[in-house]
């Protein structure tokens, strides 16, 4: 190996595992933190600020963590698939491809039909009860459609650049070894 | 396994098998890209460490790791684009004339055939016999014999093609 050093590489190994885990468990505390201080300010009688402000950062902790999570289960099942015969390897990706597309699809769905509706009828809700005002609610789904709007560009930048063109080469890899 | 252990037997796999990972390594990436796609394979290799039962003789167990992670390599949507900008700016490369001038041509050669050919010429050119070559492509044996005849005419043609 006259290109790479070994000992090099697994020095970075060890500290990129180390880091991986150490994120992973820094966001689990910062998830938790922020869950109780979002729980505890809904206990009150809550602000528009007071539920904002815990909410997105529990919502951006979660994320974080379901990310960094995802990194080390994906890498180490990726890693894990990359042992069998190649046949059988592309059969698996194909598949959890194909379920990564289908995944990524329904939560588009699910956030434009499910979470939308919810927060606008809570808003309306809120209003009609006379526990927010009309600017309040405004500015409240204004912050709701841009997060909206901010996740389905992602899914679907992921779905048509990433997803769909590596799930057309898998197949056309698959055809080449069928 | 233990870490330690993990770390031996990756040194031992890198230092035993290192051909092996140069050889699927010149195969499948051209010129600087050759170092990137080796800190995969290493990388793929060392994650996959823990998981060896012994089913398979190392060896095929790496080649397999390679080739997987060749072909997943060579589809990442990184490397198109590299690739690409690479076409567009880089000149024509220079005639060969060195005493390597046709190790290079057979490597270009084979890069040119789709990824299933290439696979199995570069198993097929480290003297792996055809059972060994089903082992590490899960083909059966015969379709590994058709497939490599194809492939070897592809081949020839390509290079006549290249004037090597």
């Amino acid at each position: 190996m006259n290109t790479i050093d070994i000992d090099t590489f697994i020095h970075n190994q060890r500290s990129r595992d180390f880091w991986n885990t150490g994120l992973l468990l820094i966001f689990s505390m910062v998830f938790l933190g922020s869950v109780t201080v979002a729980g505890s300010a809904l206990g009150k009688s809550p602000s528009l600020i007071d539920i904002v402000l815990p909410a997105g950062l529990t919502a951006m902790s979660g994320i974080f963590l379901f990310r960094q999570w995802r990194v080390l289960m994906t890498t180490r099942h990726h890693y894990r698939d990359m042992s069998l015969p190649t046949a059988t390897a592309l059969q698996r990706l194909c598949e959890s491809t194909t379920r990564r597309l289908r995944e990524a699809r329904l939560l588009m769905a699910a956030v434009l039909f499910g979470m939308v509706p919810v927060f606008v009828l809570a808003a309306a809700q809120q209003v009609a009860n006379g526990k927010m005002s009309v600017g309040d609610a405004a500015s409240f789904l204004l912050l709701v459609s841009v997060a909206t709007l901010t996740v389905l560009g992602v899914m679907r930048h992921r779905i048509r650049n990433q997803l769909e063109p590596q799930l057309a080469s898998l197949t056309a890899l698959q055809e080449q070894m069928d | 396994m233990q870490r330690r252990e993990q770390e031996q037997q990756f040194r031992q796999w890198a230092h035993d098998h290192a051909a092996i990972l140069q050889h699927i390594t010149r195969g499948f990436a051209a010129d600087a890209d050759q170092e990137d796609l080796l800190q995969e394979i290493l990388l793929a290799v060392w994650h996959a460490v823990p998981s060896y039962r012994g089913a398979a003789s190392p060896s095929t167990f790496i080649y397999r790791i390679a080739q997987n992670t060749a072909m997943t390599w060579r589809r990442s949507v990184r490397y198109h684009e590299k690739t690409d900008e690479l076409d567009a700016a880089s000149p024509a490369a220079p005639p060969p004339d060195n005493k390597y001038a046709r190790t290079r041509a057979l490597y270009a050669g084979i890069r040119e055939l789709p990824e299933a050919d290439r696979s199995l010429l570069l198993l097929h050119l480290d003297e792996l016999s055809y059972r060994e070559i089903a082992d590490v492509t899960g083909l059966s044996e015969s379709n590994v014999g058709a497939r490599l005849t194809r492939a070897r005419k592809k081949l020839a043609m390509l290079m006549k093609e290249n004037g090597a």
